[in-house]
């Protein structure tokens, strides 16, 4: 057994496709070998890093023993044609060649079949083919030609050390030469071709090629590559702490940016950098921001959560003899100039009131060509907020100007540099409370299904506004998201106006809201074309509801629960924490009743259920004169007791938990009726009664919940 | 190192690279890419090497010269090799040798940064090249231009020579460069233009008669693309007139959304049409595929 080594060495391996690129390299490498049978003793190792692609394939015979297989065509009777052409195509001369083939029985008939010798190959010889196929089968999303280069890939590929059993593969990679239509391949020798384009196989910085993976690994670690991600990360990690040991500070827990930085270098290394005193008067989200997104520097923070003015620069160590003061000081520097620039931002932004972006600056931003300008927006954010104010009790003026100011900083210089401040620069810009501030900048939120909704009811009511202003507009367009597709994240806009009703409670009719939305926009002169927008409402409602069904499944209620509660909401218009709150109740019932089995709520219903349906009662009133056991006495008492509680009108019933309590009690004498009483019996005018009496009882039960449903037959 | 000397510097390295060393072309442009030797040169078949500094105008960044990082109007120091070396990493490092820069003691590193340019019509894959997290350089592999295939590839470098020399000078601000070693500064040779010009750009500037240099730029381009023999040059200086009105019309803010996108396109349109007649061209005629 032997080991194939691969490196495929690149001017760079952009960060975002490395992870992909790996796994993509393994699934061909392996799809290669399984064509040539070789597959089934190896195990194939992928790796990647900022400059290199790594495949290494374990357990290889060094040689693929002959063998042969049988190759089976069409039938004798076929046209000769298909025949001839099937038997020359495997070599044999023709129909007459009969020592060359054979035939074999089959339902379809008689059939030509062919005997195919594999030889037996050096394992050596048939590489190539298989870096080959793996090297034209990768398929970056961006990829690019260089110099005369056929060949595409998504930076150019500089050079290949691929080996086996601790040789050397023979020839090399031919880019191809987009000039003279030559295509890429692998080469056993680069004559002939443009010099340029041919990438000999060769091994670096060592005389002889490893001759294990494991081997091969140490080679490059001894030249300070580390080529394993976690290993990366590892040492990036090892090294931060070794960094910060006389100091009280940390980077966040779980810093995504730390994986970026370790796919950065091939060994990364931390250092220690520090802002200057004055940029420290700059808003910390304003100086993460530049810290983060444009340097890559990782911030640190002490016990309290502040952050420090010291930060780290990972930079790529694989090289010795670095200046790290010169490192740390360019690193310093660039900073506190990208945070010059934002400081000059944040000063000319505050020469004028965030109001005064309202009116010129948002007109420029167009929300959508149907939908009008930001400023447009702006002003249906007010009236909205300042409607809803009153409902839910919070101060309608201060609703209205948050409304308006929400997206003014949209218009600012620094949102237009960092749009990722969106929110926070207006909360920093605008003068007045510190609800209102807070307001404009939790307004986003929640922006992912688990991130957290505002806080204060403010937040909460602009948040909400201006998500339904979003979903009425773009939905009235006609912009529904489908499964794969939803460019304007109506979804999300969707989950957050569930969880934000959810989270503040407020039983608002969501139709009513939104036909005042629709006005809202009519008013401004858009969407005057849907002068009946009931229906498309309609569908947002149910699409909103869907989104109910699934925060409601995330909190961890079962399904059965949630689905007997949706099939009943009885308009398309209710409040959302209306049909939450059944969900809930039925959902604790539902943990009780199944505690209980076989004595259960849910397990007497579908005893009655059964024997209504088997026999079909012919819906009349129940005789009462005619009841002659005591337990059917008694079960008819508690019945029309029950029903007289319930009353005929839904709308009038009381909570569903009473309701359910209601059931429990007839609970009791239902047990009684099945054990005393025999339904089937050979009177038919009392088993007809009695029948009658256990319909009335389902229908009590449909009448408070879905039992179908709860019962869980759609689930089994 | 002052700043003439960083010139002086990449232009000896590069020379001796085999760069022909060009000079400034004589009109307003965005980037040192508008120059035809990097722009139309990128097309077609035959091999090139060169490199120039060109001032670019971006109206728009112009900061009435209150920002220390922040010009309308800056220098490039722009090199073309066509087709791309096998070695580009190495012969750039050489490039900033020449400059004292040893990227063995400094954490260089590659950004990802894909170059497209609406205008130009143009695209390609490279890199923002960082030196101790500041960057540098810019390097673009250009797939197209025009729209058009090229074939071979060219690579572009290009510094942004007040980026550097800030580095190298270890200054914070772009007004406090030492320009020649004997006293002269950045600002003393800028301030001035860069005050003036912001307010020109973003105050003064005549809307009207930009609009209406716009429409003679794009007018006279197409006439003289149709002449015979056709005037290919002073039409690609048509375009770079269009392409710079257009600039100081959107700096003053007077473009709304949909009017900004049109003029990109009338550009775009221009940039294609001067590429399709450098194309055309005999001494320089290839097989290039045409795109849409």
């Amino acid at each position: 057994m032997a080991d194939f080594i691969a490196s495929l060495w690149m001017e760079d391996v952009p960060v975002p496709l490395q992870t992909w690129a790996r796994q993509r390299l393994g699934t061909l490498m392996d799809k290669a070998l399984a064509k040539h049978n070789l597959e089934s003793t190896t195990q194939t190792y992928t790796y990647v890093s900022a400059r290199r692609l790594l495949v290494c394939v374990e357990g290889l015979p060094t040689r693929l023993a002959g063998s042969r297989t049988e190759k089976v065509g069409p039938a004798l009777s076929a046209p000769k044609a298909a025949v001839e052409g099937f038997l020359r195509a495997h070599g044999v001369k023709g129909i007459e060649d009969k020592k060359n083939y054979h035939t074999v029985e089959h339902t379809r008939g008689t059939l030509v079949a062919v005997t195919v010798e594999h030889p037996s190959r050096q394992v050596a010889t048939l590489l190539p083919s298989c870096l080959e196929s793996v090297l034209l089968g990768l398929h970056w999303h961006r990829s690019m030609r260089w110099g005369w280069s056929a060949f595409t890939w998504v930076r150019p590929l500089i050079g290949i050390e691929a080996s086996f059993d601790g040789k050397a593969l023979a020839g090399g990679f031919y880019l191809g030469h987009s000039g003279k239509a030559e295509s890429p391949s692998w080469r056993a020798k680069g004559k002939g071709l443009d010099e340029a384009l041919f990438l000999p196989n060769q091994v670096r910085d060592s005389q002889r090629p490893a001759i294990t993976h494991k081997a091969y690994l140490a080679q490059l670690h001894k030249r300070g590559i580390i080529m394993d991600s976690g290993e990366r990360q590892e040492h990036l990690q090892q090294g931060i702490h070794k960094v910060l040991a006389k100091h009280q500070l940390s980077p966040r827990k779980d810093d995504g940016l730390l994986a970026v930085c370790a796919h950065f270098c091939e060994r990364p290394h931390p250092v220690l950098a520090e802002m200057t005193p004055e940029t420290m008067t700059l808003p910390p989200e304003v100086i993460e921001v530049v810290m983060r997104g444009q340097q890559k520097n990782i911030p640190l923070y002490d016990k309290t959560g502040t952050l420090s003015r010291h930060f780290i620069a990972v930079v790529d160590g694989n090289n010795k003899g670095k200046a790290e003061k010169t490192i740390i000081d360019g690193y310093q520097r660039v900073l506190d100039a990208r945070l010059t620039d934002a400081r000059f931002f944040i000063e000319r932004d505050m020469s004028c009131e965030l109001e005064s972006f309202v009116g010129d600056g948002l007109d420029g931003i167009v929300y959508h060509a149907k939908l009008g300008s930001m400023r447009d927006k702006a002003h249906r954010l007010r009236t909205i907020a300042g409607k809803l104010a009153d409902s839910v009790g919070v101060d309608s003026q201060q609703a209205g100007r948050a409304g308006y100011l929400a997206k003014a900083d949209l218009a600012s210089q620094m949102v237009g540099e960092f749009p990722q401040l969106q929110g926070v620069m207006g909360s920093l810009y605008v003068q007045g409370s510190e609800s209102l501030a807070l307001a404009i900048r939790q307004h986003y939120d929640p922006v992912g299904d688990e991130q957290p909704c505002p806080r204060e009811s403010l937040g909460q009511l602009i948040a909400l506004a201006d998500k339904l202003d979003h979903l009425v507009g773009f939905w009235l367009l006609g912009e529904k998201p489908t499964a794969s597709k939803d460019p304007y994240a109506l979804r999300r806009a969707s989950v957050g106006v569930v969880r934000l009703c959810l989270t503040s409670r407020w039983s608002l009719v969501l139709s009513e809201v939104c036909a005042m939305i629709v006005a809202l926009y009519q008013e401004q002169g858009f969407l005057k074309d849907k002068r009946q927008p009931q229906s498309a409402l309609a569908e947002l409602y149910t699409y909103i509801v869907g989104r109910l069904r699934g925060v409601l499944q995330t909190e961890g209620l079962p399904l059965r629960a949630i689905d007997a509660t949706l099939s009943r909401q009885q308009q398309q218009t209710g409040g959302l924490i209306a049909l939450a709150d059944t969900a809930r109740t039925l959902s604790a019932f539902l943990a009780d009743d199944d505690k209980k089995g076989e004595g259960g709520l849910i397990s007497v219903y579908r005893r009655v259920e059964r024997i209504v349906q088997q026999e079909k009662s012919d819906k009349g009133k129940v005789q009462e004169a005619a009841l002659q056991e005591k337990e059917e006495k008694q079960l008819y008492r508690a019945y029309q007791s029950l029903s007289q509680q319930l009353g005929k009108d839904e709308t009038t019933r009381p909570p569903i938990d009473e309701q359910l309590a209601g059931l429990r009690a007839l609970g009791v004498p239902l047990h009684g009726f099945f054990e005393r009483v025999h339904v089937n019996c050979e009177d038919s005018a009392l088993r007809n009664n009695r029948l009658r009496l256990l319909a009335g009882v389902k229908g009590l039960f449909d009448g408070v919940a879905d039992f179908a449903t709860l019962q869980g037959k759609q689930e089994s | 190192m002052t700043f003439q000397d960083i010139i002086l510097r990449l232009q000896h390295y590069w020379v001796e690279q085999g760069c022909l060393l060009l000079q400034p072309y004589d009109a307003p442009m965005g980037a040192g890419t508008f120059h035809y030797a990097t722009s139309l040169w990128a097309l077609g078949a035959q091999a090139r090497r060169v490199c120039y500094v060109q001032p670019c105008r971006r109206p728009a960044d112009g900061r009435y010269g209150d920002n220390p990082h922040r010009l309308q109007h800056y220098y490039q120091f722009q090199v073309l090799l066509k087709p791309s070396p096998s070695c580009v990493l190495p012969c750039y490092e050489g490039s900033l040798r020449a400059l004292g820069l040893d990227p063995d003691v400094h954490d260089l590193r590659l950004i990802e940064d894909d170059w497209e340019s609406p205008t130009l019509n143009a695209w390609g894959l490279g890199w923002e090249v960082w030196c101790d997290g500041m960057e540098i350089t810019q390097l673009t592999y250009f797939q197209q231009v025009g729209g058009f295939d090229c074939a071979p590839v060219s690579l572009e470098i290009t510094y942004g020579l007040e980026r550097l020399a800030l580095y190298l000078q270890k200054k914070e601000s772009v007004y406090d460069l030492d320009w020649d070693g004997r006293g002269t500064t950045y600002g003393q040779l800028f301030h001035a233009h860069e005050r003036d010009y912001s307010f020109y750009n973003f105050n003064y500037a005549d809307v009207a008669a930009l609009r209406r240099e716009f429409k003679e730029a794009e007018a006279s381009c197409g006439r003289l693309l149709a002449c015979q023999p056709r005037a290919l040059y002073p039409a690609w200086d048509d375009c770079l007139r269009a392409s710079h009105c257009f600039n100081v019309l959107d700096a003053r803010g007077v473009l709304g959304v949909h009017e900004r996108q049109a003029h990109i396109a009338r550009v775009r349109d221009l940039a294609r049409a001067c590429a399709q007649a450098w194309l055309d061209h005999k001494d320089d005629s290839t097989k290039e595929k045409k795109h849409g």
